[in-house]
C-alpha cells in the first residue's frame, strides 16, 4: 500500500492481496494513515487489488465506517467488483462504478 | 501433453509396482522379519491402489481392494496378529488384485473363474474383520456422486423453491483457510441467490478489530431445486465452525421465528430481512412474534393443543377458536401500534404531496432545459423520491374494507325477515385494505348486489329443500388483493341466473334481436344493460327502479369491472375488480384556448384531426372511417372565451361500450395526475370530476368522460338524469 | 490470474487425474509425492490451496498439515485431506491440525472440483 497526499486529504493505493494473509498489515497501515477524528477526504484506489476475500471486505467496511461520506473508492479491480457483487454491498459503499456493475440504486444505500 | 490415457497407464504401472512391494513385504513376514513400518507400507499400498482405481472407475478393483485394506488396517492397529494363514491369504489377495488390474487394463471384465476366486477370498478375508464391516463396504464399493453435482448438472428438475439460509461463521474460519464468500459463491451452482444481506453489525471498531477473524453474517434466499441435504453439504467443511440454518420453502412461520430467536442479532432486524426477502409477510412476522411471546408466557404449550390432546374438544373446533383468537390479537396489536390521525389532516398531506409531485415534475422540466447533467440527475432523483413519498402517503389512507362490510349483517338479517327466507351471511377478507375514498363509494353497489343475491338469487326454503339444498341459503362477501387490484366477490348458493328468461326479457325490451345467438356469458351480462329487470314480482328491494346497470356504472366510475359467474341450480358469483386507489390516474392532457383538461388515459381510444362535421337531431356527428361518431365541442360546453384555431383535434373516448368524440384545440400528451377533489362550489359542475395542478403550475380540470359520452350520445333520452343518479350512488 | 493448487499424494496416477481435472478448470497445479517433497516444492511460492493424502511415506499428511500451519506464509492456506471411509480418526486428527476440508477416497474428479471451488474464490 502506498499513500499520497492530495489537496483535500489523501489517496491510498492498495496493492496485491487484500486477504486474511495481509489483513493485519493493511489494518495497521490504515490506522497510521487515517488517525481517528481526521476530517480528510480519503480516496482509495483499488486498481491494484489482485485478490480479495471476506477479510478484505471487512477492511473495506471498516474504511467506510471510519470515513463514511469522506471515502471514495475508485478504480475497482475485477476481484473487488466480484466480491461487492457477491455480498450485495455495492450500494453500501455508494461509489459510482458499483452502480454500473451491480445495477444498484444510490437510494438504497 | 498429459491426458487421461496416460494417467491410466501410470496407474497400471503403479499398481503392478505396489503389488510387487506388497509381495516382497509379505514374503519377508513369512521369513519371520516384521516391523511396524512394513505393516504401514502394506496398508498404504492397498490404500493407494484402491484410491487410484476409484478415480478411473475400476469398481472391481476398488471393491476387492477395499476388503484387503480393511484387514490391513486392523493389522496395523494391532487388532489382529499376522500369522502364516493371513500371510498366505494376503499373498493370494495381492495376486487377485493383479488379475483385476490386468482385466481393467485390457478393457474386459474379469472372467468367471477369477470372480469365483475373488468371492472365496472375500469370504476368507472377512473372517479377519468384525461383523459390521459389511455395511460400509456396500456403501463404498459404488461411491455415490456428490448430490450437489447431480443437482447442478441436471438443472431444475422438480419444483424450484426458495430456501432461506442463515449463516453465521465462527471467528476462526478465515484463519482455517475458509472464506464464507467462497461458500456463498458455490451456492450459485445450486441455484440463484435471489436476496442476500451481509450483516456487518458485529464488526468492531477498527482499533479493536481482529482483521483475521470473521465478523460477518449472511442472510440469503436461494431459489433452487436442490434438497436440504444438498444445500447442507455445501457447508460440510464449516459444520463445526459455523451456525448454518436452512429454512425450507413454505416453512411454517414458527421455523422463522425460532430462527430469529436463535441468532444473536436484534430480532427486529432479522425479521425485517426475512420480510425484505419475501420469506415472511409483515403480518406473519408480527403475528408470529406475538404468538411466540404468548406461548412463552403460557409455559410453552398452547391451550389449544392441550384441549385437543385431551380429547375434550375436536381439533377443527379448536382451530376455529384459535383462528378467532388470533384475529382478536391481531386487532389488539394493531391498535397498540397505530396512531390515530384525523382524515382531513391525512388528506391535506396527500394534497401537498400531490402538489410536490407536480412541482417536482416542473423542476425536472426546467432542469432538462438547462442541459446541465448534474442538475438533471439531481432533479430526477428528487422526483423519484417524491414519488416514493407520495406512494407512502397514499398507503396511509388505506383502510380495511371491513368498514363497509360491518353494516351488512344487520341488512341481511332485516332482509331475510322481510323476504321470509332463512339467510346466512359469510364475510371474509374484511381486513383487505384499499383507499378510503374507494371504501366510501363501494357501500351502495355492494349493498345492491347483496340485495339482488338475496332477492333473486336465493330460492324460497321450500324450493331449496326440493332441490336437495339446505333450507338455509348462504350469501358471501369476500375481499382480497390480487395482483395490484382489489377483488370483491358477492356470491349466493341460489338458483343461478335463468338464462332463458333473461333472453326472453331482453328480446321483449328490444335489447337484443331474436335472431342473435348469444353465449352464456353474453346472456348473463344482459342483466347489466340499462333498464333491465327480471323480477316478475316487484319487491321493495330490487324493484326500486335501480337496476344492475347503475351498479355497473358506479363500479366503472371507480375504474373497476364486473364479471358474472353463474351455474344453474348452484348459484351466482358477481366478481368486482377494482384499483387500489383513485387518487392518481394516468391522464391525457388537452388544451382548449387557455384552459387545460385531463382525460383518463384508459378511456382514450385515438386522436384525429377534426374534419368537416355533419349535423343531425341538433347534435353534431362526424364520420370516423364510415362509422357515425357523435361529438362535443369542449369550447362550447365549458364556454371558453378564446376563439377556435383553424386546426382542431378530436379525442375519441370510449366508456361502457360507447364512443364519442371531444373536440379540442391541442393535444399535449400523457401525464400522471394526482386528482384533487372539487370544492363544494363546483361539485355540481357537469362533465368535470376533479381538478389537478399541472407541471406548469396551471390548474387542469379532469373530465368526467362517462357523463360527457352520455351527453354526446343522448341514448335512452335520459342522459343527464342517469348521470345524476349515478353520481348520487357514488357519493 | 489463475489460482495455484498443490497436490500431494504418493500415487502418480491419482496426481495425474487430479491435475488434469484442476487444469481443466483453470487452476495452476504443483505436485508433490509426499510431505517432505511438498514442503520443498512450496518454497515461498504463492499457493491458494493444498490437497494432501494422509498416508504417505517419508512425511505423512498430518505432519505436513502441522508444518504448513506453522509456516507464516501458509498458515491460512486451506487444506483438503484425502481421507477414507475407514480413516475417520485420521480425518479428525487432520481437522484438529487445521485441515478442515476433506474428500473421501475413492472420489471422482468432479467431487474434487466441487470441494476446491468451495475453498478457492
Amino acid at each position: 500500500m502506498h499513500i499520497e497526499k492530495t489537496a483535500a486529504g489523501c489517496r491510498l493505493h492498495i496493492e496485491g492481496e487484500m486477504t486474511v494473509s495481509s489483513a493485519a498489515a493493511i489494518r495497521d497501515e490504515i490506522l497510521a494513515a487515517l488517525p481517528a477524528g481526521s476530517k480528510d477526504e480519503v480516496e482509495v484506489d483499488l486498481s491494484g487489488v489482485s485478490e480479495i476475500d471476506t477479510a478484505g471486505l471487512q477492511i473495506m467496511l471498516q474504511l467506510k465506517r471510519r470515513c463514511s461520506a469522506r471515502l471514495r473508492l475508485v478504480n475497482h479491480s475485477p476481484a473487488v467488483l466480484q466480491i461487492l457483487d457477491l455480498s450485495r454491498l455495492g450500494a453500501q459503499f455508494g461509489d459510482p462504478v458499483v452502480i454500473r456493475s451491480g445495477e444498484q440504486s444510490l437510494l438504497q444505500s | 501433453m498429459m491426458n487421461i490415457d496416460a494417467a491410466r497407464n501410470t496407474f497400471f504401472e503403479e499398481a503392478q509396482e505396489l503389488l510387487r512391494q506388497m509381495e516382497e513385504i509379505l514374503l519377508a513376514f513369512e521369513a519371520g522379519i516384521q516391523d511396524g513400518e512394513a505393516v504401514n507400507a502394506l496398508f498404504r499400498a492397498a490404500h493407494t491402489i484402491k484410491g487410484s482405481a476409484g478415480l478411473f472407475g475400476f469398481e472391481e478393483v476398488v471393491g476387492f481392494t477395499h476388503v484387503v485394506e480393511s484387514v490391513l488396517d486392523r493389522l496395523r492397529s494391532s487388532a489382529i496378529d499376522i500369522g502364516d494363514e493371513l500371510v498366505g491369504l494376503l499373498l493370494d489377495s495381492g495376486d487377485h488384485i493383479g488379475t483385476l488390474v490386468s482385466a481393467a487394463a485390457s478393457g474386459s471384465p474379469p472372467d468367471e473363474a477369477a470372480l469365483a476366486r475373488g468371492g472365496t477370498l472375500i469370504v476368507r478375508l472377512r473372517t479377519f474383520l468384525p461383523r459390521p464391516t459389511e455395511t460400509p463396504l456396500a456403501r463404498e464399493v459404488l461411491p455415490e456422486p456428490e448430490p450437489a453435482l447431480a443437482a447442478s448438472g441436471g438443472g431444475p428438475l422438480g419444483g424450484v423453491d426458495t430456501w432461506h439460509l442463515s449463516l453465521r461463521f465462527g471467528a476462526d474460519v478465515l484463519r482455517m483457510g475458509m472464506d464464507p464468500l467462497a461458500f456463498i459463491r458455490y451456492l450459485t451452482t445450486l441455484g440463484d441467490i435471489v436476496h442476500l444481506e451481509t450483516l456487518c453489525e458485529a464488526l468492531p471498531p477498527l482499533e479493536d478489530f481482529d482483521p483475521e477473524a470473521c465478523h460477518l453474517g449472511f442472510e440469503l434466499d436461494l431459489r433452487s431445486a436442490a434438497s436440504r441435504q444438498e444445500i447442507e453439504a455445501v457447508f460440510e467443511f464449516v459444520q463445526d465452525d459455523a451456525q448454518i440454518r436452512i429454512v425450507a420453502p413454505y416453512a411454517k412461520t414458527e421455523e422463522y421465528i425460532a430462527l430469529i430467536h436463535a441468532l444473536p442479532e436484534d430480532p427486529a432486524r432479522l425479521g425485517e430481512i426475512l420480510v425484505a426477502g419475501g420469506a415472511l409477510t409483515r403480518r406473519e412476522l408480527e403475528l408470529a412474534l406475538m404468538a411466540q411471546a404468548q406461548t412463552a408466557e403460557a409455559g410453552g404449550r398452547r391451550l389449544g393443543e392441550i384441549l385437543s390432546d385431551s380429547g375434550a374438544v375436536s381439533a377443527p373446533v379448536v382451530d376455529a377458536a384459535l383462528d378467532k383468537q388470533k384475529r382478536g390479537e391481531e386487532r389488539r396489536a394493531a391498535e397498540t401500534r397505530s396512531v390515530k390521525v384525523p382524515a382531513d389532516k391525512l388528506d391535506r398531506l396527500i394534497d401537498l404531496v400531490g402538489e410536490l409531485v407536480i412541482a417536482g415534475a416542473g423542476t425536472q422540466l426546467l432542469a432538462g432545459r438547462t442541459r446541465q447533467g448534474e442538475l438533471i440527475e439531481s432533479a430526477s432523483q428528487v422526483t423519484r423520491l417524491v414519488e416514493e413519498v407520495r406512494d407512502a402517503a397514499l398507503r396511509l389512507r388505506m383502510v380495511q374494507i371491513g368498514e363497509v362490510f360491518g353494516r351488512f349483517p344487520r341488512v341481511v338479517r332485516d332482509v331475510s325477515r322481510e323476504l321470509g327466507k332463512d339467510i346466512e351471511l359469510k364475510l371474509s377478507g374484511a381486513e383487505t385494505e384499499l383507499d378510503k375514498s374507494m371504501v366510501e363509494r363501494l357501500g351502495d353497489p355492494l349493498m345492491h348486489l347483496l340485495r339482488n343475491a338475496m332477492d333473486h338469487g336465493l330460492e324460497p326454503a321450500a324450493e331449496r329443500l326440493v332441490r336437495g339444498k339446505p333450507a338455509r341459503g348462504t350469501v358471501s362477501l369476500a375481499a382480497r388483493h390480487e395482483s395490484g387490484s382489489i377483488v370483491i366477490e358477492v356470491q349466493d348458493d341460489g338458483r343461478g341466473l335463468d338464462r332463458e328468461r333473461i333472453l326472453k326479457k331482453a328480446i321483449e325490451k328490444g335489447l337484443v334481436q331474436e335472431s342473435q345467438s348469444l353465449g352464456d356469458t353474453e346472456i348473463d351480462r344482459l342483466i347489466l344493460q340499462p333498464g333491465f329487470s327480471t323480477a316478475e314480482r316487484v319487491t321493495n328491494l330490487s324493484g326500486r327502479g335501480v337496476g344492475m346497470d347503475v351498479v355497473k356504472a358506479s363500479i366503472e366510475a371507480l375504474r373497476g369491472s364486473i364479471e358474472i359467474n353463474s351455474r344453474p341450480g348452484e348459484g351466482t358469483c358477481m366478481r368486482l375488480t377494482l384499483p387500489l386507489t383513485l387518487a392518481i390516474i394516468d391522464g391525457f392532457l388537452v388544451g382548449v384556448g387557455g384552459a387545460h383538461f385531463v382525460l383518463p388515459l384508459e378511456m382514450v381510444v385515438e386522436c384525429i384531426e377534426l374534419p368537416a362535421a355533419g349535423e343531425a337531431d341538433g347534435r353534431e356527428y362526424l364520420d370516423l372511417r364510415g362509422r357515425v361518431l357523435p361529438f362535443l365541442r369542449l369550447r362550447e360546453l365549458f364556454e371558453v372565451p378564446q376563439s377556435a384555431p383553424r386546426r382542431q383535434n378530436v379525442v375519441v373516448v370510449q366508456y361502457g361500450g360507447r364512443r364519442a368524440g371531444l373536440a379540442v384545440d391541442s393535444l399535449m400528451g400523457e401525464c400522471q395526475t394526482v386528482i384533487k377533489p372539487l370544492g363544494v362550489l363546483f361539485e355540481k359542475l357537469r362533465g368535470i370530476s376533479g381538478s389537478t395542478v399541472l407541471a406548469s403550475g396551471e390548474v387542469g380540470l379532469i373530465l368526467d368522460v362517462p357523463q360527457l359520452i352520455q351527453a354526446a350520445t343522448g341514448r335512452e333520452g335520459r342522459p343527464l338524469e342517469s348521470a345524476a343518479r349515478q353520481r348520487a350512488i357514488q357519493s | 490470474m489463475g489460482k495455484t493448487i498443490l497436490i500431494v499424494d504418493d500415487s502418480a496416477s491419482l496426481r495425474q487425474v487430479v491435475i488434469l481435472a484442476l487444469q481443466g478448470a483453470g487452476y495452476e497445479v504443483i505436485e508433490a509425492c509426499d510431505g517432505k517433497d511438498a514442503l520443498a516444492k512450496l518454497d515461498g511460492k504463492k499457493v491458494h490451496l493444498i490437497i494432501s493424502d494422509v498416508n504417505m511415506p517419508n512425511m505423512d499428511g498430518i505432519s505436513l498439515v502441522k508444518e504448513v500451519k506453522k509456516h507464516p506464509s501458509y498458515k491460512f492456506t486451506p487444506i483438503i485431506m484425502l481421507t477414507t471411509e475407514a480413516g475417520e480418526n485420521k480425518k479428525q486428527e487432520g481437522q484438529a491440525a487445521g485441515a478442515k476440508a476433506w474428500v473421501v477416497k475413492p472420489f471422482q474428479p468432479q467431487q474434487m472440483l466441487a470441494a476446491v471451488s468451495k475453498l478457492v474464490m
